[in-house]
């Protein structure tokens, strides 16, 4: 988190008007063009979480605990 | 940075672009991504062990002992993390976005600064609480010393912490670097090291035998009460929760390093303040730490502990700065506007310090009373709703046809089945004074209040389903047509 710490110092002014027509349209640019790579990037590419990972984070992470801290009432 | 390099765009808009992806809101595309396996587990790490978790030891003193208090932890904080986790990090790592964009398709574009308003409670409750364990650290230095000081020390030294903090947030992020490259390895070092101490010194048998602190007649309701802190603490994870899984690379390391590192591991740490607390029979961290470890060993670690409540303080205030860029009023502000506007909330822990000190287990609580709620809705959103596709164009368009839009931008059935989990939770436990309905004993508060308004929901949305507004066809997927934003809100 602290490698994203923003920059701006303080007495920065508000952005002048321009400089916020660009950033908009900039970024609205930016945003179309993510999508569109969001849009063609296959599922498989962010990596498998399967009905077997499902199962073990509810069995480990919620099940047992359970259980545990009944057991141990 | 993949769009670095993109031609045809001016150095300005280059800028802008690498800003936004930095610090802002732009969805993160794979290439763009900080953590692998190892990295998120070593973030999440250095998350947990940190300066919060000798208050949540300290509070669990109070209700149990050494052993019940560490399975309460153990098992809490893996229940509340899984709870946490599952929805908003998968949704986080498929789309890139994080939590308060990510909660707008279950809450609707406005809706969703309700859990803003939450994200911000929590945030600036965590900070305040420990600028003032920051002023308890500095009176307990100055007492070492000799020195008479009275508890307006504390007040004192929490402005200075506020002040400490503007200047570390304003000034970039060189500073905190810096402090947090010493400060986490540092913190495991001073935890290993007052374990070591505390068992060396005292020995397992004292610390299991020691009784808790402040405890209700019936060990039932204190083991539920831990329960019940334990799992709160767990859900206080959930703004963090989205800002890591964001930054992972893979599905599986946007899940298993948060709910091991963030629950089992922070748990453990929290631990070793319960023991400690146990042992020098005191719930404040500050006071502990010179009977276990010497008066030389004990204020060194004071006076570290004391930097890294500032660090911990300052994450704290950046994440709060970034989040009220999602108010419009202030997307256009300057940085050190949106700091300021964050520590304001933070001034009354300068005139009452001990007093909502005192509160601080109470405060852990509410964190259960806001976030149930909200987990339950989204898991019963995110994995049974939608299967685990959302629009990620509707999340940035506040044009009235965009589905996430709802009802001039709010999703009444989430919103009153948010209200419905609140009013569960306080039904069954009030979080400001423990009064407890009966079957909080076997049921704990936060579980039902985010499985009921979960029920519901769903009931809701299979029952009357929201209005697709905007027809699919209208929008082409993929082509270099017509854009997909007709509202942007970036």
């Amino acid at each position: 988190m602290t490698d994203e710490m923003p920059t701006d110092r303080p007495g920065t002014g508000k952005p002048p008007a321009s400089h916020q027509a660009l950033r908009s349209e900039t970024l609205n640019a930016e945003l179309e063009r993510r999508f569109e790579i969001f849009e063609n990037i296959d599922d498989d590419d962010f990596g498998r979480f399967t009905g077997t990972d499902w199962a073990i984070c509810t069995v480990a992470f919620f099940l047992l605990p359970i259980v545990i801290a009944w057991w141990a009432l | 940075m993949g769009e670095e390099n993109q031609p045809g765009l001016s150095a300005d808009q280059q800028a802008i672009i690498r800003e936004e992806t930095l610090y802002g809101r732009l969805p993160l595309l794979p290439e763009e991504r900080e953590y692998g396996p190892l990295g998120a587990n070593a973030t999440c790490f250095a998350y947990a062990v940190a300066t919060w978790c000798f208050l949540e030891g300290g509070y669990m003193a109070n209700y149990l002992g050494a052993v019940d208090g560490l399975i309460c932890l153990v098992t809490g904080s893996l229940i509340g993390l899984f709870l946490v986790t599952m929805a908003p990090a998968l949704a986080g790592q498929r789309y890139g976005v994080e939590a308060i964009d990510y909660t707008k398709t279950a809450f609707g574009q406005r809706g969703s600064r309700v859990l803003l308003v939450f994200y911000l409670i929590n945030q600036l409750g965590w900070t305040g609480l420990i600028l003032v364990m920051f002023g308890n650290g500095v009176r307990n230095i100055l007492i070492a010393f000799g020195f008479d000081v009275g508890t307006w020390v504390v007040g004192a030294g929490v402005l200075v912490g506020i002040w400490l903090c503007y200047f570390l947030v304003t000034r970039g992020v060189h500073w905190l670097n810096i402090s947090n490259a010493y400060l986490g390895p540092g913190l495991v070092v001073l935890v290993l090291m007052m374990f070591y101490l505390l068992l060396d010194g005292h020995g397992w048998e004292k610390i299991a035998a020691a009784e808790p602190l402040d405890p209700f007649e019936n060990r039932w309701m204190n083991y539920m009460i831990g329960m019940e802190l334990s799992i709160a603490g767990g859900l206080s994870w959930w703004g963090g929760i989205g800002f890591l899984a964001r930054n992972t690379r893979t599905r599986r390391s946007s899940v298993y390093p948060e709910i091991i590192q963030l629950g089992f591991v922070m748990a453990l740490v929290c631990s070793v303040a319960l023991f400690s607390s146990l042992v020098i029979r005191t719930s404040d961290p500050t006071e502990w730490m010179i009977p276990i470890g010497g008066f030389a060993m004990g204020l060194a670690a004071l006076v570290f502990v004391a930097i890294a409540n500032i660090s911990s303080s300052a994450i704290s205030i950046f994440a709060s700065g970034l989040a009220l860029r999602h108010l419009r009023v202030l997307r256009a502000r300057p940085w050190w506007h949106l700091v300021l506007w964050s520590l304001v909330p933070c001034l009354p822990f300068v005139f009452w310090p001990t007093e909502l000190y005192d509160m601080g287990s109470n405060f852990l609580t509410y964190n259960g009373t806001l976030f149930a709620p909200v987990v339950g809705i989204l898991f019963a959103d995110f994995v049974f709703l939608r299967r685990q596709k959302l629009n990620l164009a509707a999340i940035f368009d506040d044009d009235p046809s965009s589905e996430y839009y709802y009802s001039r931008g709010f999703h009444w059935p989430a919103l009153i089945c948010l209200a419905l989990g609140q009013v569960v939770y306080f039904a069954l436990l009030d979080p400001m004074t423990y009064e407890a309905h009966g079957a909080f004993l076997y049921l704990t508060a936060s579980l039902p209040a985010a499985v009921a308004p979960a029920i519901v929901y769903l009931l809701w949305m299979k029952l009357f389903p929201p209005h697709r507004v905007r027809l699919e066809e209208a929008a082409p997927a993929g082509g270099s047509g017509a854009p997909r934003l007709a509202q942007p809100n970036i």
